[in-house]
């Protein structure tokens, strides 16, 4: 896995907080930085990139083929 | 002067206890119970007493009728008059549910059937004024088919208009109306039964009454007829729910105040025998086969509520002891939950099959199982003898649970009476939280069958290091009967604020409540003795919706009285809750007036040698520290006012105290026994699995 | 103070169940302690709120089961509030608040405290509470900003910030939130319960550490967490593995008048299941959209409806379970995004979707919809008799879906609450309206072989003197919209919001009468003497065929009053010749009184 984490720096007029792009979750200090079929995702963590990769991404092909 | 009785019927048992003034000799008698004939059971426990029944002077009778009725649902048909609009209320209900996640529950069905709550037009407003006037053609229309019928089966009417609390003029037409008509049906009146807010309280509070009503009669009927018949008078009174007594033609008028008549001996019982031993604040646990009743006496007298349920939303609203009720018993059964943990009832065997040792059909290992595998029953003395245990029974069924445990019987059986111990620890103390108190300043009292097996066992968990056993725990019920005072209490709802409030009109009503109550009373006590009255406004901050009850000074309630009243919620709720909000305004929702007779004077009761009572011995009794070893078993007749320490196992007929390690116990003057933990109530406990064997 | 423990033993199960009660009693005193004490009447007797324990790790070992909807919410509320923090930044003594919804939060009303518990100069964990405050500011009165577009229109939303630093009130903080609230009074009480209630939990974990020291307990927590792992995974392994999905819809969000796509897909692969909400419409302007904390605790409701709800709550209990809820939809909304009316109207839809999906492998488990939306009707003004302001969020119980083997309950609260009604003479005494009728609506239990609960119909009249501000957020009140059934189970009925004009004749909608955009979701339309409210809760919905109920329960159900004789020959098949049934049974009686029921076109 090439991730990295990446700190979540929030300015005192921040006022928004970060989700994750698999499950949506809040992100509240460093993301899980990960490149995902040519696509840059950032995650809550390496168990929402194994999410990801096992679950999301054949559902959407799935769903895409029988669209 | 003569002997008076105390009688309790209960489900299983019906127990007597009687004294006799003039020379101070205590009677007791136990016999079984049966539910289709209550009668029988009382003649029977005057005979069995042995006194004559010619020296009777006076009999308090506490009986479940009430509630075995609307448990088993087999009271009388009732038609529900009610405002026009409202007819669904009775099974609308709160809206709220008795546990999450749960599709199986289902509402309590309504006392009355729907078919059977009919509206009236007529309407009152929040201010008493009427809206929509009464038409009493229209109230005899509605119960025409009753009123017409052949009598055979039992009905009686239950009338609940809005605001009827603020004002009963069109209640009280409508009761003339039907009784124009049909002069013997039974009616019974909501403002008259529980004149509170609320129209689904307060309208059930009325079924409920009506419900009671015809099989009431009956037994009061029979009961009057059984003493007559043995020449023991007939001047009997009825226990209520509120603790007090009540003569039975009294008590007649309004059934749904009798209706947990059974348990408030208990409580009665208990707080007196708490004063006695000096422990005004106490804790009195009553278990027995199924279940466990919990009551707090606070400063000596048992606390009061008037939010009693039968069952999830089903509301008794009229005063009651406060008594909470865990399902757990001698007869609660142990299991393995599908995580692989051992938990401990509510399931129960009850009486029928019983735990596995009475060799009934039983097969499922229940606490007396588990006390008996410990070695702190005899098998042989059980009931005094009467009923035999089968320890093997026991261990076969222990056995299934220890197999799936991986562990032994016997830290099984540990197990499964800690963990019994402890809910009903977790019990007290959401019983005590919900109050304000801290139970570690409280003293248990331990009755019924097994309150004084794990009496001590409780106090542990909780952090409790006193312990008093009146002299016959089986029996306390009609003990408390007995030691019942007359008493009324009278509540009605109000709805003022402090900032807007005219003192004069507000003293008027506290002081034609009280003027009601002291008739009640007085009509009661033959005796004309002065009673002791109590006054209280429950009120809360404006915006809240829990009230809390506060005295009222003695004497004329005027502005500065009043003041002085706010000024003690306000303390009373700091003391509570952290904090108080001068300024914010106080609503005051309710006056309650208490009207009680002083308590009887009894002579002491001493514990009482029985028939087949073993002499003292030692034995290998299992506790959690030590393991087995040797215990001193003492008939309690033995035991004396010197302390002596535990272990220890005292046996009587109809209880076994469990004295631990750590604990000590003596006989008091008065005939209680006293069992105090050592020093430092507050040691944890040893947290190891006990398992000498290793988990 | 405690004996060593070997740790390579597991700990004694015993020891186990009791510090698992002790976890529950602490959460329930809390509890107890906040309906005492609090002063909005949704919060103590509706128990709106959740009480939890948390270790250091962040885990929650510990739950009150008091308000449903908070399942999940106080979950992340605590966690990702610590986080965000720091937890360096929580000391002794410390209250730290806020009711971010896109913080974990269900909706805004909703104010979370977080307390830190030291023992021994450590920090051991943390002890919380959410609570519901009636009135929090916004465009509309009561807390339920109905057509609220944006964040900033529903309430005063407050970040995590320290209410209470070393045990003294921050009271910069206090009167800034009191400022912006229209009951500052009520604010003042019901924050201090939930305050008050941390200290008792606290005190109360304290004796606990005490008594079994903390590394026992922390261990404790563990081993518990891990058995209601191992429990959860054992309940789900019993379910058959496959993808099960179910949709349905709200019928508009409350400023755009169409229906929004609600899509669920539940796959079982052996003792996990992840429950994934893509293919549910992009968040909405309107405030319908559900928060994570919504949507994750509808999800855990349903898998507790239709697994063992004993297993002890804890972290441990949802590890097997993943929510995808895709950040923007109607599932997971973003800053600014509204979303007030998620948490009473949008979760019940959820977790009857999760239900309903799992239904078709779990058929004896399951029932049919309910209602599925509180009626949430609100009402401020100023007592004509008083001169003094009152604010009122008023609900509403529906029916009950039907199981395979019994009916649905009549008039009851939503899955995710516990509230209770107010009683009628309670609302007069305080409110400037006169209530006509309270009572259930025949027919409106979804027909089936097992019949769905009825819903009620209220109305109510403004007082002489009086004028009041409505709001409303209610949903199902459209014909295409009503409680679904199963196995061929009837709909349940329509909710209903109409109004009457004084002087009119007929009920109308408040589209029809104000111009609202939504029948079922407005704000701050102002009403006067004479004017009426009707409002109607839904149904639940049947299940399994009319025509092959029990005959005599049928015959029952008009005896009651529930079903009409019409309905009994026409959908449950019923030959009986029948009366006209209890509602007219004056009238049977041979009197001629008057019927004040209203009818209502339909």
């Amino acid at each position: 896995m090439s991730g990295r984490w990446e700190p979540i720096v929030m300015q005192v007029w921040d006022t928004v907080v970060t989700p994750c792009d698999c499950c949506g979750q809040v992100v509240a200090r460093r993301q899980w930085v990960v490149d995902v079929d040519g696509e840059e995702r950032r995650f809550c963590g390496p168990d929402c990139e194994q999410l990801y990769r096992s679950y999301v991404v054949p559902a959407r092909a799935a769903e895409t083929a029988t669209g | 002067m003569g002997i008076r009785v105390g009688i309790d019927t209960g489900g299983t048992f019906t127990d007597l206890v009687a004294v006799d003034d003039r020379t101070g000799r205590w009677y007791l008698a136990k016999v079984p119970s049966n539910p289709k004939q209550p009668v029988a059971a009382i003649s029977a426990a005057l005979r069995q007493a042995q006194f004559d029944p010619a020296d009777v002077d006076f009999i308090v009778v506490g009986t479940t009728i009430g509630i075995n009725a609307v448990l088993t649902r087999t009271g009388a048909r009732v038609v529900y008059l009610t405002t026009r609009g409202f007819e669904d209320i009775p099974r609308i209900q709160r809206i709220n549910r008795k546990h999450h996640y749960d599709f199986h529950w289902r509402k309590p069905a309504p006392l009355a059937a729907g078919a059977d709550c009919i509206g009236i037009d007529e309407r009152i407003d929040a201010y008493g004024d009427v809206l929509t006037a009464l038409d009493p053609a229209q109230v005899q229309a509605a119960v025409r088919e009753l009123a017409d019928g052949d009598g055979a089966e039992p009905v009686a009417v239950a009338i609940c208009f809005l605001f009827s609390y603020l004002e009963p003029r069109h209640e009280q037409a409508a009761r003339e109306a039907i009784h124009a008509v049909a002069p013997d049906l039974p009616v019974s009146l909501s403002h008259e039964v529980a004149p509170i807010w609320r129209e689904y309280e307060r309208g059930t509070a009325a079924i409920l009454d009506a419900y009671m009503k015809p099989a009431l009669a009956t037994y009061v009927a029979g009961v009057t007829e059984a003493f007559a018949d043995q020449g023991a008078g007939d001047r009997w009174s009825l226990l209520k729910s509120n603790g007090g007594h009540a003569l039975a033609e009294e008590a007649l008028r309004k059934p749904a105040h009798i209706l947990l008549s059974g348990i408030a001996g208990g409580a009665i019982g208990g707080a007196w025998f708490a004063r006695q031993a000096g422990a005004p604040q106490a804790i009195v646990v009553d278990m027995g086969g199924t279940s466990c009743d919990v009551c707090l006496v606070v400063d000596g007298e048992p606390l009061f509520s008037s939010e009693y349920e039968i069952e999830f939303g089903l509301p008794v609203s009229v005063p009651t002891i406060h008594t909470h009720t865990i399902g757990a018993g001698g007869g609660s059964i142990g299991w393995v939950d599908p995580g692989g943990f051992l938990q401990v009832g509510p399931q129960s065997a009850g009486a029928d099959p019983g735990p596995a040792c009475y060799d009934a059909g039983g097969s499922e290992p229940t606490i007396t199982d588990a006390n008996l595998l410990l070695g702190r029953l005899d098998p042989a003395f059980f009931l005094g003898g009467r009923l035999a245990l089968k320890p093997e029974r026991s261990g076969d069924a222990m056995r299934t649970l220890a197999d799936r445990l991986g562990h032994d019987e016997v830290e099984v059986a540990s197990s499964m009476i800690r963990i019994a111990n402890e809910s009903m620890a977790n019990a007290i103390r959401i019983v005590t939280v919900e109050q304000g108190i801290d139970p570690r300043d409280f003293a248990i009292v331990a009755m019924g069958g097994a309150g004084p097996t794990h009496a001590c066992g409780i106090a542990e968990s909780i952090g409790i290091d006193r312990v008093i056993v009146p002299p016959h725990p089986g029996v306390t019920s009609a003990f408390g009967a007995l030691a019942a005072p007359v008493r009324v209490d009278e509540v009605r709802s109000i709805a003022l604020t402090s900032g807007s409030l005219d003192v004069a009109a507000l003293a008027a009503q506290v002081d034609e409540l009280e003027r009601s109550a002291r008739a009640a009373f007085a009509a009661q006590s033959p005796g004309g003795e002065a009673p002791r009255v109590e006054r209280a406004i429950a009120m809360r901050y404006q915006g809240q919706n829990y009230e809390q009850e506060v005295a009222l000074p003695d004497g004329a309630l005027d502005a500065a009285a009043l003041e002085r009243t706010f000024e003690r919620y306000h303390e009373l709720h700091q003391e509570f809750y952290g904090y108080r909000f001068d300024g914010a305004p106080i609503e005051l929702v309710r006056i309650a007036v208490t009207v009680a007779g002083p308590d009887p004077d009894l002579p002491p009761l001493h514990a009482q040698a029985a028939e087949g009572e073993r002499a003292g011995r030692v034995a290998d009794v299992y506790f959690d520290e030590g393991g087995f070893q040797p215990t001193d078993v003492i008939p309690r007749t033995e035991v004396g006012e010197e302390a002596r320490s535990g272990p220890a196992i005292v046996e009587s007929i109809d209880t076994t105290v469990v004295v631990p390690p750590g604990w000590t116990l003596r006989a008091l003057p008065g005939g209680v026994m006293e069992l105090r933990r050592g020093e430092a109530a507050r040691a944890p406990l040893a947290t190891t699995a006990t398992a000498a064997a290793g988990a | 103070m405690t004996t060593a423990v070997d740790a390579q033993q597991p700990l004694d199960p015993v020891l186990l169940t009791i510090v698992n009660n002790s976890f529950v009693n602490i959460c329930r005193e809390m509890g107890v302690t906040m309906t005492r004490t609090a002063f909005s009447p949704i919060f103590n007797e509706g128990l709106d709120f959740s009480c939890v324990l948390f270790d250091r790790e962040l885990n929650m070992i510990g739950q009150a089961e008091f308000c449903p909807a908070q399942l999940a919410a106080s979950i992340f509320i605590v966690r990702w509030t610590v986080e965000e923090l720091g937890i360096d930044s929580f000391e002794p003594g410390d209250v730290v608040l806020h009711n971010d919804p896109y913080r974990g939060g269900a909706h805004i009303p909703e104010h979370s405290v977080i307390r830190p518990v030291f023992y021994d100069g450590e920090l051991w964990g943390f002890v919380a509470n959410v609570g519901h405050l009636a009135e929090i500011g916004g465009k509309a009165v009561g807390s339920f900003a109905a057509d609220a577009t944006e964040v900033f229109q529903e309430g005063l939303r407050i970040p995590p910030v320290k209410l209470v630093k070393g045990d003294q009130n921050v009271m910069d903080v206090w009167r800034l939130i009191m400022a912006n609230h229209r009951t500052p009074r009520n604010t003042w009480g019901d924050l201090n319960a939930q305050v008050g209630s941390l200290r008792v939990a606290e005190k109360r974990l304290v004796e606990l550490l005490d008594r079994y020291g903390p590394e026992l307990l922390t261990r404790a927590s563990k081993e518990l967490m891990d058995y209601s792992e191992r429990w959860m995974r054992a309940e789900i392994s019993a379910i058959p593995d496959g993808t099960y999905e179910f949709s349905d819809r709200m019928e508009d969000d409350g400023v755009v008048r169409e229906p929004v796509n609600l899509k669920v897909r539940v796959t079982v692969d052996g003792d996990r299941l992840i429950v994934d909400w893509t293919g549910t419409d992009r968040q909405v302007r309107g405030p319908i959209n559900a928060t994570y904390g919504v949507t994750a605790g509808a999800v855990y409701n349903a898998i507790f409806h239709v697994t063992e709800s004993n297993i002890p709550k804890n972290s441990g209990a949802y590890r097997p379970i993943d929510v995808i809820a895709p950040p923007g939809t109607v599932v997971n909304v973003q800053y600014p995004g509204p979303s007030v009316g998620g948490n009473t109207e949008t979760h019940p839809k959820l977790a009857d979707m999760v239900i309903g999906a799992l239904g078709q492998v779990l058929p004896d488990k399951v029932a049919a919809a309910e209602g599925a939306t509180c009626c949430n009707f609100l009402f401020g003004g100023t007592h004509p008799k008083t001169g003094e302001y009152f604010a009122n969020y008023h609900l509403e119980g529906g029916g009950w879906g039907a199981k395979s083997y019994d009916d649905g309950n009549d008039a009851t609260i939503v899955k995710n609450g516990n509230c209770r009604n107010t009683p009628v003479e309670v609302f007069e005494t305080r409110f400037p309206l006169i209530t006509a009728e309270y009572s259930l609506i025949e027919d409106s239990g979804g027909a089936g072989r097992m019949r769905g609960g009825l819903g009620t119909r209220r109305v109510m009249r403004i007082a002489e003197g009086a004028e009041i501000t409505v709001s409303a957020l209610l949903d199902r009140t459209q014909p295409e919209f009503k409680p679904w059934g199963l196995e061929q189970g009837g709909s349940g009925g329509n909710a209903a919001i109409l109004v009457k004009r004084a002087g009119e004749s007929e009920f109308r909608t408040f589209p029809e009468a104000f111009g609202t955009a939504s029948a079922s979701k407005f704000t701050n339309i102002r009403l006067v003497a004479g004017d009426e409210v009707l409002l109607d809760s839904p149904g639940g919905g049947g299940y399994g065929d009319p025509r092959e109920r029990d005959r005599d329960a049928v015959r029952r159900d008009v005896a009651e009053g529930l079903v009409s004789p019409q309905a009994a020959r026409e959908i449950y098949g019923l030959a009986d010749s029948l009366g006209q049934g209890p509602r007219n049974r004056l009238e049977e009686l041979a009197l001629g009184a008057r019927s004040s029921r209203m009818e209502v076109q339909r």
